[in-house]
């Protein structure tokens, strides 16, 4: 199995046995200890919607905690830790995350308890683990109870998204954009498969997907170390056996999926206050391409900061909107530009986000917002080591799709970009998609 | 300079320096191996602040709602051009926010500090508005406002809290509404400016990898070249606010599922700052031991699939207090009727001293946890400030809590003080 190359200016890593790797760094800065699991799955519509399903189907219960409220007292136990378990997608990998936030005990004050009884590592990881592997099961299979409430859960989950419009708009128009291509559907899974799934159907997907998914295990925090001491001295179970020629390579197939020719546009009505506009602009520009760091000044320079093109002018100048921002997505060569207005002014702010575009491809960026963009570059990226999360992340990442990991590397490469590189990427900046979210209609 | 005194937790192993200028105080924490810098000025207005006395005339003023969140808006417009891009400059990233009463400016780096707290102080007590720029801003801060009239859980508070008050300023949108926003301009702007910016109504939290000497040293320096007005900020104002609710309400938004929430109006402990945050403290304790994930109220509920998630909270501010509950719930009048079962329950049963302990125990590691937020640490370490506390003395009382105090706390559940908001689809409602 080809391993992405692995570089570990901050982590440390080893593997624990084939497809199962451990990143760790035992830094005291934190007051807790953040231990992950990552399951990283290529994409399939055959198993999405079931493994979108396990995150919620292993926070009820495991072999050895029965029930919910057994799982909530044991982690109460543990000093008030916390658990989380999601679904999430990086490039066309399904990530299954599995995880713990655990408060550091020396920190904690033994008055306050009478005794620290209860703080250890070796059962707060197999705390993790049982909920990976060991989940509570009746006849092999998930309780059917249990299940169905989890599936209803999850199918007013997926509704639920539209309860965010400016994240909706952006789900909807990367759908319209992917349809049809697996590659492009969504961590949570498709509604309609919910109702093909069975108790006995979910757990023996999963059970497979254990036995051949790439494993990435993170510790962060005062007692990472032990972490993998205490992995390394015990054999992980798995409910079928892992074999190492039949594990799963994530980085076979990373590339996106095309896109359809020319301008798709496509208008959805929602009654409310604000429409929603989200237009896309494909650069090419992916996360390998030497080429990024140039599109993160694109993306920062067009609307990823307050001093951005779209703040200055759809909000600051012509008072469109409250929030007129763009975000990158580097596994598809995407930026996304999304502002919230008065369903009069869309034209004339889609008019105006395209007019931001054009200027940038025709070199009208000043010193300022290059360097300004710069110094917000570096303080994101280098700012990252404050947070335990946004370290993981950002290695969880680079194991999926490749590219930079290390601060350094990332850093040489911002300072490094110049106005020429900037106007190249913009100049590849074709528009794609044009969504909007329509409030106005149906207000009768 | 040193600080005037240091608080200190030998377990946590944190530590906050204080020093006072010109009645403001300044809390450094310092967080050795922490690259971010950050800081806040908390200023002690928000929303709430309508209606007030000015000092030296003793006139009455009434100025529209929205006006304390419009101001931190135009606080980062200056004559010199755009604030947000003076931070972006040396690299530091800015923001703000408007609350029931408090108004918060921060930023954050990791260079050049002492010049990005220079330019928070500008931001601050330097303002600038013209007629041109406040008519702007009445733009954007209505498409603010729609874009959480939009959202339904930001209604669901809203609408509670409406439901929960008759004439306490807390009932009022944050921002505002369209039509009071178009009253404000920048007369009134200076007005609240000048009376509520002042360094006795603030006080500053910086947390970061530095010596609190040398911060306070660049401190002292800025009080020195800024102008600062003297002495105490006006008098609030409130109306008189009867004891009962005003009554459940529904509200109708295109959602999948119904969301629910229970408000119960609390009344304030006296006396004392500890009191207040010793009630408040408990509460939360109490919501835990009957609403929490290991509470037998929530594996009924769940396992009905009656929700998924519950949100609770209590607040308690000297002139008003309130519990919250909400979830998503497909049967959103059921859940409320369990929700007043339970605490009636509860009120002949009593509950549980080792669940009382799990919770506490628990309570207690989160606590630990809050020190990684820098944030977090700030807004509580002012809010407990002025009530003569700090936060540690936070981690204090709640060690001390016992199970009579959280107990004793069941009377804030009071059904009759309550009320239910229910947000639904309208075609819903034609369905059926």
């Amino acid at each position: 199995m080809t391993q992405g190359i692995v570089r570990d200016d901050e982590f440390k890593t080893f593997e624990i046995e084939p497809g199962i790797t451990f990143r760790y760094l035992p830094v005291s800065k934190w007051k807790t200890l953040s231990i992950d699991v990552f399951c990283k799955v290529p994409i399939t519509r055959e198993r999405v919607t079931a493994l979108a399903l396990i995150p919620r189907l292993a926070r009820r219960g495991t072999v050895n905690l029965p029930t919910l409220r057994d799982l909530s007292r044991s982690l109460e136990q543990m000093y008030g830790a916390s658990m989380n378990t999601d679904a999430r997608k990086i490039g066309p990998v399904q990530v299954l995350r599995f995880g713990m936030d655990l408060p550091s005990p020396e920190f904690l004050d033994p008055a306050a308890f009478g005794t620290l009884d209860g703080v250890n590592l070796g059962k707060a990881l197999s705390f993790v683990w049982d909920v990976v592997t060991r989940p509570y099961l009746e006849n092999d299979a998930y309780p059917l109870d249990r299940f169905e409430v989890e599936r209803e859960e999850h199918r007013r989950d997926i509704l639920a998204i539209i309860n965010n419009r400016p994240h909706y708009a952006t789900v909807r128009l990367v759908e319209e954009l992917s349809k049809g291509d697996p590659r492009g559907l969504p961590a949570w899974g498709i509604l309609e498969d919910l109702d093909t799934l069975d108790p006995r159907k979910t757990w023996d997907i999963w059970r497979e997907t254990l036995s051949r998914c790439s494993v990435s295990i993170y510790a962060v925090g005062e007692g990472a170390e032990e972490c993998g001491e205490i992995l390394t001295r015990s054999k992980l179970f798995f409910p079928e056996p892992r074999v190492s020629d039949r594990l799963w390579d994530i980085h076979e197939e990373l590339e996106a999926p095309p896109l359809p020719p020319g301008i798709l546009r496509s208008t959805e009505e929602l009654p409310g206050e604000q429409t929603i506009l989200c237009m896309a602009f494909y650069t090419g520009v992916t996360e390998k391409d030497p080429r990024l760091p140039a599109l993160l000044f694109f993306d920062g320079i067009l609307g990823g900061f307050p001093h951005s093109k779209l703040f200055r002018t759809v909000r600051e100048r012509e008072g469109l909107a409250y929030f007129a921002d763009t975000v990158p997505n580097t596994w598809r060569g995407l930026v996304l530009a999304i502002a919230g207005l008065d369903g009069k002014k869309i034209s004339s702010a889609e008019a105006l986000i395209l007019e931001q575009v054009d200027s940038m491809k025709r070199g009208e960026i000043t010193r300022e917002e290059i360097e300004n963009t710069r110094a917000g570059l570096l303080r994101r990226y280098r700012s990252e080591s404050d947070s335990q999360e946004a370290l993981i992340r950002r290695f969880l990442t680079q194991e999926v799709l490749g590219g930079p990991a290390s601060e350094e590397e990332i850093i040489s490469g911002i300072l490094k970009v110049t106005k020429d590189d900037i106007v190249e990427v913009s100049q590849k900046a074709e528009l794609k998609a044009v969504y909007v979210l329509d409030a106005r209609k149906g207000d009768g | 300079m040193d600080a005037d005194y240091v608080l200190k937790q030998d377990h946590l192993r944190e530590e906050i320096h204080v020093a006072n200028f010109d009645g403001m105080p300044v809390f450094v924490m310092p967080k050795g191996g922490f690259r971010r810098k950050y800081a806040e000025i908390i200023i002690n207005y928000g929303s709430n602040d309508n209606a007030f006395i000015l000092p030296d005339e003793n006139t009455r003023v009434e100025v529209p709602p929205g006006i304390a969140h419009f101001l931190e808006h135009k606080m980062f417009e200056k004559q010199w051009g755009d604030a947000f891009s003076a931070f972006a400059e040396i690299g530091a990233s800015a923001n703000a926010y408007t609350g029931n009463n408090h108004t918060s400016y921060v930023f954050w780096t990791l260079d050049n500090f002492d010049k990005a707290l220079k330019i928070l102080f500008e931001v601050v007590f330097e303002p600038y508005f013209t007629e041109q720029t406040v008519e702007k801003e009445q733009g954007i801060i209505a498409q603010e406002i729609r874009m959480y009239d939009d959202q339904p859980s930001a209604r669901l508070l809203r609408e509670t809290l409406q439901a929960l008050y008759w004439h306490h300023p807390v009932r009022l949108d944050i921002a505002g509404t369209e039509e009071s926003i178009r009253k404000i301009t920048k007369e009134l702007l200076y007005l609240c400016h000048t009376n509520f910016y002042r360094p006795s109504n603030a006080s500053l939290f910086v947390a970061g990898d530095f010596d609190p000497r040398e911060i306070f040293d660049v401190v002292a320096d800025l009080v020195s070249n800024f102008t600062l007005p003297r002495g105490a900020a006006p008098k609030r104002l409130r109306p008189e606010e009867p004891e009962g609710v005003r009554g459940d309400a529904e509200v109708f938004l295109p959602v999948p599922t119904p969301l629910v929430q229970v408000g119960w109006k609390d009344v304030p402990a006296k006396g004392s700052g500890e009191a207040l945050v010793r009630q408040e403290i408990a509460t939360s304790v109490l919501l835990d031991v009957i609403f929490g994930k290991s509470s037998p109220f929530f594996t009924r509920v769940y396992e009905k699939g009656l929700v998924d998630d519950i949100n609770y909270s209590y607040e308690a501010w000297p002139d008003y207090a309130f519990a919250l509950l909400g979830a998503e719930s497909p049967e959103p009048e059921r859940l409320c009727d369990l929700v007043h079962e339970e605490i009636q329950r509860l009120l002949s049963e009593g509950i549980g001293r080792p669940d009382f302990e799990r919770i506490k125990k628990a309570a207690l590691g989160r606590y630990v946890s809050l020190f990684d937020a820098f944030d977090l640490i700030g807004e509580t370490q002012a809010h407990l400030y002025q009530v003569g506390l700090d936060v540690f003395s936070y981690g204090e009382i709640l060690k001390g809590l016992s199970m009579e105090e959280v107990s004793s706390r069941l009377k804030a559940l009071d059904p009759n003080h309550s009320v239910r908001v229910i947000v639904k689809n309208p075609n819903a409602k034609k369905a059926r």
